[in-house]
């Protein structure tokens, strides 16, 4: 029978009880009615998780003939992603480890890579999966948590080594240049131009990401799309490259450096031969670059994906260094090519008559102790000025120097930056080097020295201490062949975006009108026919069907390296349509280069194929 | 052996509430897990389905057998226990139970019962339920029960310590000491999980109950790891709000955020989709269920019967303060099931098994004259 004491006890059971449950459902009212919203929220959050869609890169295109073709376009590839969140049941460094030795890549840069970014996004391990690669890591997708497999966006290089240097590449973003660009929106582990126009338009082919709006279970594994913010493709460029001429440009300097290379094999006296090469065909009215070549090359399309380690240490070993743009970034001294200035100069300063003032060669020139020789061992003879730049006689220059030396005012560096040296273009490509004109304030400053009248000797045979890019010789060209106007040149005629509306257009523009009279003008374009004519650079050009004027240059280097070859000079000579440079690096004396430039001449004027030599027919020329 | 007067007798107040929450559990069940990538729920209404039966056969035995019978059922529970903890000595959470053929039962539910059966039998049998050599019997029983059950199911052991503590205060213990005893035993708890964590001294618990212990105090401590549970549940339960998102309208359980949503966090699930009502209404139920088993411990024939009920009663109440409380982030997590609601045969047949003796024993209550 039960006792009133355990009635009395089972009561206060029931009545500790309820103060429980009423607790409970104190409890249960504060996190569902009063904090109700914040959980709400947090359960949205939970679910949904935004993961970008790569914008494809704005493409590239450029003139063949009348048309427009696609030089850089994009294709999509296989990408491996890690979601370092995702990577549960396993040690994060033991999946990428797994990953690392399937891709053949170093776990200790996968891990840097993963430690800089965001813990719950995707972070690109590998671009463009090979078939091989894709089918190893989809057999063991199932081992390896937070792995995705997306498919993006990579760049495709339609003429593989064509134009590399301009058309330039892509890599994955470094720490500094994150740190640059962080504010605008980078992230470790995106792509960007890396040179050439992929890194100088950058702004514009980039493109806006989008956003894919997910749900996403508790392993952070997709369930279903919610929304898509549709990527931004990047903005077109169209250059004014005309790719037929920049692969004829192409071949005739990698036909004729290779070819010299290996006759230099056999050849003790051209000290191992030629190191590469460069060549650039501007358009004289506008300055707009029609061929821009640099040799040797280099496969663009490695760069696609992001480049292995491997070709990368290869490249960058390669003692012809590929990557280096040889039109623009480097600055050898323009020798002869130079007397185009030191000609006018002396036409501009001097009270002179070109055609009936005599100089006179006899091999070598004497200046106080010094003796400077010229090229041609017996001497020129008599030579009026069109003679002297026609045989590019040293000996003419030098007391033409000597002159200039003694009116004082060095009216030879003040020719020279008239035309533009010693700036760059301004050409839209990065990494453009400006070169040096040395002048008495410079050496004073750099040398410590005094500026010698041997200076200006040296200077006028465009030795010493003189710097130009191959790019600001063919624009000083470009500038005598148009009348008078220094241009700066450029590649991207417009930008437009993928609506179609233009953003960017660019137009002839003038750098600087050169402070010249066009007597001098008039004089020196003279000379420079006659160069063509029967002077050094006659070889090839005496007969041909349109009439070129140029300058040839051989420039020493240093002592026991060989000399650069240079042609320089505009088709045709009475309406200039194109300026060109022709530049083999180390290429021993410029008649070797002339032959590039009878190529590029004929495959312009669309002439039939004519050029059989490998040198200027010529001797010796300078 | 059921005559007339006592079918006259019974009340089906208890197996109809039963029957509810069993039926909400199935809900939730069905709305926590896969239908068509798993079988759970056709596994919890085939366990119903005998528990039921069961409910109803016990009712046929008159419950004072049990207490003849009590030290059997004890010794063979804890026989049940000792070979489980020998086929799986390491304790893993998955190998709580014990596999006998097609059956697959836990024996720490039976042992809640096979305890309360031999308390009530020899509290019943004294008069002086505080003579030392009674007390030591109760502990003796219930420290062997809490020791095999420890390793593998932190909670359940807990819970025996709570029915003792019931079961005592029913019988007349003093609450002085009941709450010196309860003290006493929280202090040790807590003195040996600091000498354990400063000092390594041994602790018969795995290093998972530990952290869930600690959690409890600091869920930010390791919000992917043992906080995870509390947190998504407290998300879960919290983004219900007043209505809830909908009967199979939940996210955060369809989507896998919360953890063993069909067994221990199936509260979490309906306060999800039922928000506040849905749990208020579950609250009163459940409390309903205490109500009418506190009855049967004021109207039953002897003491057995009496501290029988209150055992099983106080087992109920515990397991539902304890799972909701831990839901809720009131209480730690201990791992233990809602009664008649969380997946579970072993869990689900027992419970229905103890409201059948329930029932038993107010059937056959003392008949009331006025």
């Amino acid at each position: 029978m039960a006792s009133l004491d355990i009635t009395h006890r089972a009561r206060i059971l029931c009545i500790f009880f309820l103060i429980v449950f009423v607790l409970l459902l104190l409890r249960l009212g504060q996190l569902q009615v009063v904090e109700g919203e914040k959980y709400r929220q947090l359960s949205e959050g939970n679910r949904i998780d935004y993961r970008p869609i790569l914008a494809s890169r704005g493409r590239i295109w450029v003139d063949d003939g009348q048309d427009k073709v696609i030089a850089v376009s994009n294709k999509m590839a296989y990408t491996a992603s890690l979601i370092p969140a995702n990577v549960r049941g396993r040690p994060l460094l033991d999946v990428v480890n797994q990953v690392a030795a399937i891709l053949n890549l170093n776990p200790d840069t996968v891990m840097n890579r993963i430690s800089q970014s965001s813990r719950t996004q995707p972070v690109h391990i590998k671009r463009n999966l090979s078939p091989q690669e894709l089918l190893a890591l989809e057999e063991r997708i199932g081992e390896l948590p937070g792995l995705i497999i997306e498919k993006t966006p990579i760049r495709d290089y339609v003429y593989s080594d064509v134009a590399a240097h301009v058309l330039g590449y892509v890599g994955e973003i470094s720490r500094q240049e994150l740190n640059l660009y962080f504010a605008q929106g980078y992230r470790s582990g995106d792509f960007l131009g890396k040179a050439g126009l992929e890194k100088y338009y950058e702004y514009f082919l980039k493109g806006d990401d989008g956003l894919r709006q997910i749900e996403v279970n508790s392993q952070g594994l997709e369930v279903a799309t919610l929304g898509i913010q549709p990527p931004t493709q990047g903005a077109d460029l169209y250059l004014t490259l005309d790719i037929s001429l920049q692969k004829a440009v192409e071949w005739y300097l990698k036909d004729q450096v290779e070819g010299l290379y290996m006759r230099a094999q056999d050849d003790p006296e051209m000290l191992g031969g030629p190191t590469g090469g460069a060549a650039v065909v501007l358009e004289v009215e506008t300055g707009q670059v029609l061929a821009m070549a640099s040799y040797p090359s280099f496969d663009l399309n490695l760069f696609a994906g992001g480049i292995s380690q491997e070709n990368l240490r290869l490249l960058q070993q390669n003692r012809f260094q590929p990557f280096l743009h040889r039109t623009i970034q480097v600055t050898p001294p323009p020798g002869s090519v130079f007397k185009v200035m030191v000609g006018t100069a002396v036409l501009e300063e001097l009270n002179f008559d070109p055609g009936k003032t005599i100089f006179s060669c006899s091999g070598e020139f004497q200046l106080g102790s010094q003796v400077w020789k010229c090229w041609e061992e017996d001497g020129h003879g008599e030579l009026n000025f069109y003679q002297a730049l026609a045989h590019s006689c040293n000996v003419a220059f030098y007391n033409m120097g000597q002159m200039l030396h003694h009116i004082g005012g060095e009216s030879i560096q003040r020719i020279a930056r008239e035309f533009g040296f010693s700036y760059m273009t301004g050409i839209d490509l990065p990494g453009e080097k400006e070169g040096l004109i040395p002048d008495r304030q410079w050496k004073g400053e750099h040398v410590m020295e005094a500026w010698f009248p041997g200076d200006t000797i040296n200077m006028s045979i465009g030795q010493g201490s003189l710097q130009v890019t191959p790019l600001q010789l063919a624009n000083m060209i470009n500038a005598i062949a148009n009348g008078g106007v220094l241009l700066q040149p450029y590649i991207v005629e417009k930008v437009v975006c993928s609506e179609g509306e233009v953003l960017l257009e660019n137009y002839p523009r003038v750098l600087h009108k050169p402070d010249i009279s066009s007597y001098a003008l008039e004089e020196i374009k003279k000379a420079m026919k006659d160069v063509t004519a029967y002077g050094t650079g006659a070889g090839p050009f005496w007969n041909f069907p349109i009439k070129v004027a140029g300058k040839t240059g051989t420039a020493q280097t240093v002592p026991g390296s060989p000399s650069h070859g240079w042609f320089v000079g505009y088709a045709p000579a009475e309406d200039p349509e194109i300026a060109f440079v022709v530049f083999i690096e180390h290429g021993n004396a410029s008649r070797y280069a002339l032959p590039v430039a009878e190529g590029i001449l004929r495959a312009y004027f669309g002439l039939e194929e004519g050029r059989t030599r490998i040198d200027g027919e010529q001797g010796d020329s300078n | 052996m059921l005559n007339k007067r006592l079918f006259k007798q019974i009340d089906i107040s208890l197996p109809v509430l039963a029957l509810i929450l069993v039926g909400i559990g199935l809900l939730m069940i069905a709305s926590a897990t896969n239908l068509w990538e798993s079988d759970f729920l056709q596994r919890q209404i085939t366990s119903a389905i005998l528990g039921f039966l069961l409910l109803i056969t016990v009712t046929f035995f008159d419950y004072r057998v049990i207490k003849d019978y009590a030290y059997l059922l004890y010794g063979a529970t804890i026989l049940l226990l000792s070979i489980n903890l020998i086929l799986s000595p390491h304790g893993i959470a998955a190998q709580r139970s014990l596999v006998i053929g097609p059956v697959n039962f836990q024996p720490s539910e039976l042992a809640k019962l096979g305890l309360i059966f031999l308390l009530a039998s020899i509290l019943s049998r004294e008069e002086n339920i505080m003579s030392p050599h009674v007390l030591a019997k109760l502990l003796a029983a219930t420290t062997l029960a809490f020791v095999l059950i420890l390793r593998s199911d932190l909670g359940t052991a807990i819970i025996l310590w709570f029915i003792l503590i019931v079961v005592l205060f029913v019988a007349g213990f003093p609450l002085l000491y009941l709450f010196v005893f309860g003290g006493v035993s929280a202090g040790l708890l807590a003195t040996w999980i600091f000498a354990h964590l400063h000092w390594g001294v041994w602790i018969p618990l795995r290093g998972y109950q530990l952290m869930r212990l600690l959690v409890f105090w600091n869920p930010g401590m390791d919000p992917y790891g043992y906080g995870y549970h509390l947190i998504q549940s407290k998300i879960a339960i919290g983004s219900g709000l007043f209505a809830g998102k909908g009967l199979f309208g939940s996210t955060q359980t369809r989507l896998d955020f919360l953890p063993e949503q069909h067994t221990d966090f199936i509260f979490s699930v309906l306060g999800e989709e039922l928000g506040f009502l849905g749990g208020a209404i579950l609250l009163i139920l459940y409390f309903l269920l205490i109500y009418k088993g506190l009855q049967v411990v004021m109207s039953a024939k002897d003491r057995f019967g009496a501290y029988l009920a209150a055992g099983i009663t106080g087992m109920f109440s515990f397991h539902i303060i304890v799972n909701i409380g831990m839901t809720i982030g009131m209480l730690p997590i201990t791992g233990i099931p809602l009664p008649f609601m969380s997946y579970g045969g072993s869990s689900l047949v027992t419970n229905l098994v103890a409201v059948g003796i329930l029932v038993n024993i107010h059937m056959r209550r003392q008949k009331i004259l006025y």
